[in-house]
C-alpha cells in the first residue's frame, strides 16, 4: 500500500515541469492559483497517477481538491480502500 | 476573489493571446452563400472547417422539405415534447432513425449536446461508473457530471489503459457503462472499437458510441464506425447529432434496448428541453433520406479528405494519425496556431482554431473539416493557402522545425 508521502512526492514530480521557477512545491501548493494548472493538464496528471498506484480517481472527487496535499490524501484513502 | 473575477480572468488570458485583434473564436458571418463559401470580412471565403461534410446546408430538398414544413407546422413547438405532445413528424424521424440504424428504438433530442447529457444522465447515476475515453468531447464529459455517477477516464484509444481501470473496478463493472467517440472530433481518428466491445463482453459493461462525426461518413451505409467495424450488435447505444452531415440541429440515440423508450422520462435535458422544431426536423428527414439514396456524397467525400491530408502531409504539417474528414495541424503554441489560423483567413480560408484546454493533450490545433461539396477547385485553392503558409513561416509549421 503507498504511503501518503509517496504519493506526495510522485504527484511533485508530475507537477514540477508545469510549474514556474521559484515556486515552491509542497503540501499547501494550490493546484490552480499557484500552479496555474488547468483542469485538463490536472486530470492528464492524474491519469499517469493511477497507473503508477493502481488505482482509479473518479474526476467527480476532485470538485473538493484544491492543492497537492489534498489531491494526494484523495489518491491515499482511494488506495486504502482496495 | 469577486464573484466575475473568474470571467475577468478569461478575458485577460483572450487579450493577452489576441492583442486586440479579431477574435477566431465566433467570427462574424455576414452572409452564408453555399455549403463551402461565405462573406467575411466583406469577402468571400472558402469555408472548410464547418463539419459540413454532405454538404446538405444548401441541398434543395432539404430546404424545400424546411420550407414546406414551416408553413404547415409554424416556427417552432413552444415547448417540450412532456408538455406540448409528439408531433407527427418528430415520431417519424425516430422510427426513421430506428430503421437506418436497424434498431428497435430511436429518441430525438434538440441539440446534439443534449443528446449526450440526456443519455448519460438517464444511464448512470450515483452508485455507478462513467468509464470515459479522455479525449470525450465536452458534452459526455457534462452529462456525466450531470449524472452523479463516479466518472473515470482512461488514456485516450488505449484498450490496455481501459482494461487496467476495468480490472480495478471489480464487481462495479457490471454497472459500468463505457463511453467512446466513433471519429473524434479535434484529430479525426477512431475508436479501436473491436478491442473496446471484447473489453466490454469481459467484464460485462454496457457500451455508448458517440457517431456524431461518423454518421454519413464511416461505414458502407454511412452509419458510422460501429458499421464499419462491424461491432454494431454489441454497441449498446448509438449516440449522434444532425448538425454535421445531416446539416440541422438536434441530436438522437437508438438502440435495440426497450429501455431507450423510458430515458424520455427520465432525461432532464429531454424533459425540459423544447423539442425540435418542425422545419429543422423535416429538413433532418430529407437529408437522412439522402444521406442513404445518395451514397456518391460519401465517396467524394473520401476523395477530397485523402486529397486534403495527403497535400498537408506533403507540405510538412503535423497531422492526426488518420486520414479522415477532420484534417489537424498541429501546431507547438497557441501564438503559432493563431498566426496559421489569420493567415489562412487573410488568404481566403476558414478553418477552426482548436486551443488548450478544449484540445487534447493541450495541443494547438488548425483544425480543417472537408466536404462532399468542396469542388476540385476549392480543394486546390485550400492547399495553396496551406502552402504559402507554409513556405511563408516555414519554422512555425513543418516538422523538421518542431
Amino acid at each position: 500500500m503507498a504511503i501518503y508521502d509517496d504519493i506526495l512526492e510522485r504527484l511533485f514530480i508530475h507537477m514540477r515541469p508545469l510549474a514556474q521557477p521559484g515556486v515552491e512545491l509542497n503540501a499547501d501548493t494550490d493546484l490552480v492559483r499557484t500552479l496555474g494548472l488547468d483542469s485538463t493538464t490536472l486530470v492528464d496528471i492524474i491519469l499517469d497517477v493511477e497507473d503508477e498506484f493502481d488505482v482509479s480517481v473518479p474526476l467527480n472527487a476532485l470538485s473538493d481538491v484544491q492543492t497537492a496535499g489534498e489531491l494526494a490524501t484523495l489518491i491515499h484513502g482511494l488506495t486504502e480502500e482496495q | 476573489m469577486s464573484l466575475l473575477d473568474r470571467l475577468r480572468t478569461l478575458g485577460q488570458d483572450r487579450e493577452d493571446l489576441l492583442h486586440g485583434e479579431s477574435d477566431p473564436f465566433g467570427v462574424p458571418v455576414e452572409e452564408v452563400y453555399s455549403a463551402t463559401e461565405a462573406r467575411i470580412g466583406g469577402r468571400t471565403v472558402l469555408l472548410a472547417g464547418t463539419n459540413n461534410y454532405l454538404g446538405l446546408t444548401f441541398d434543395p430538398g432539404c430546404i424545400q422539405a424546411a420550407h414546406d414544413a414551416l408553413a404547415a407546422g409554424g416556427t417552432g413547438t413552444t415547448g417540450s415534447r412532456m408538455a406540448n405532445g409528439s408531433y407527427a413528424s418528430h415520431l417519424e424521424l425516430e422510427r426513421e432513425l430506428a430503421d437506418f440504424y436497424g434498431c428497435r428504438f430511436a429518441i430525438i433530442f434538440s441539440a446534439g449536446y443534449l443528446a449526450n447529457l440526456g443519455m448519460i444522465s438517464a444511464l448512470v447515476g450515483p452508485g455507478d461508473v462513467a468509464m470515459i475515453d479522455a479525449d470525450c468531447h465536452a458534452s459526455i464529459y457534462d452529462g456525466c457530471r450531470l449524472s452523479g455517477a463516479d466518472t473515470l477516464r482512461f488514456r485516450h484509444n488505449d484498450p490496455e489503459s481501459l482494461d487496467k481501470r476495468l480490472g480495478r473496478l471489480g464487481e462495479q463493472a457490471a454497472r459500468t457503462l463505457i463511453i467512446v467517440e466513433g471519429l473524434y472530433s479535434m484529430l479525426g481518428d477512431r475508436a479501436p472499437l473491436q478491442a473496446i466491445v471484447e473489453l466490454k463482453r469481459r467484464y460485462g459493461c454496457l457500451l455508448m458510441v458517440d457517431e456524431a462525426h461518423s454518421l454519413g461518413v464511416l461505414g458502407e451505409n454511412g452509419r458510422g464506425l460501429a458499421e464499419e467495424t462491424g461491432t454494431a450488435a454489441d454497441v449498446d447505444f448509438v449516440v449522434g447529432t444532425f448538425s454535421k452531415s445531416l446539416g440541422g440541429v438536434g441530436g438522437f440515440s437508438v438502440s435495440d434496448r426497450p429501455e431507450l423508450e423510458l430515458v424520455r422520462y427520465s432525461s432532464r435535458p429531454y424533459i425540459f428541453t423544447a423539442s425540435p422544431a418542425p422545419s429543422v426536423v423535416a429538413s433532418t428527414r430529407e437529408a437522412l433520406s439522402i444521406l442513404r439514396s445518395r451514397p456518391e456524397l460519401r465517396e467524394r467525400l473520401w476523395h477530397n479528405a485523402r486529397q486534403l491530408y495527403g497535400k498537408l502531409e506533403e507540405l510538412g504539417y503535423r497531422l492526426g494519425p488518420d486520414v479522415s474528414p477532420v484534417v489537424a495541424a498541429r501546431l507547438d503554441t497557441p501564438e503559432k496556431a493563431l498566426a496559421l489560423w489569420r493567415g489562412l483567413i487573410d488568404e481566403g480560408v476558414y478553418v477552426n482554431l482548436m486551443l488548450p484546454p478544449a484540445t487534447p493533450a493541450g495541443q494547438s490545433l488548425v483544425r480543417c473539416s472537408v466536404s462532399a461539396a468542396h469542388t476540385p477547385e476549392q480543394l486546390d485553392r485550400i492547399c495553396e493557402a496551406f502552402a504559402t503558409l507554409s513556405e511563408q513561416a516555414a519554422h512555425l509549421t513543418r516538422r523538421a522545425g518542431s
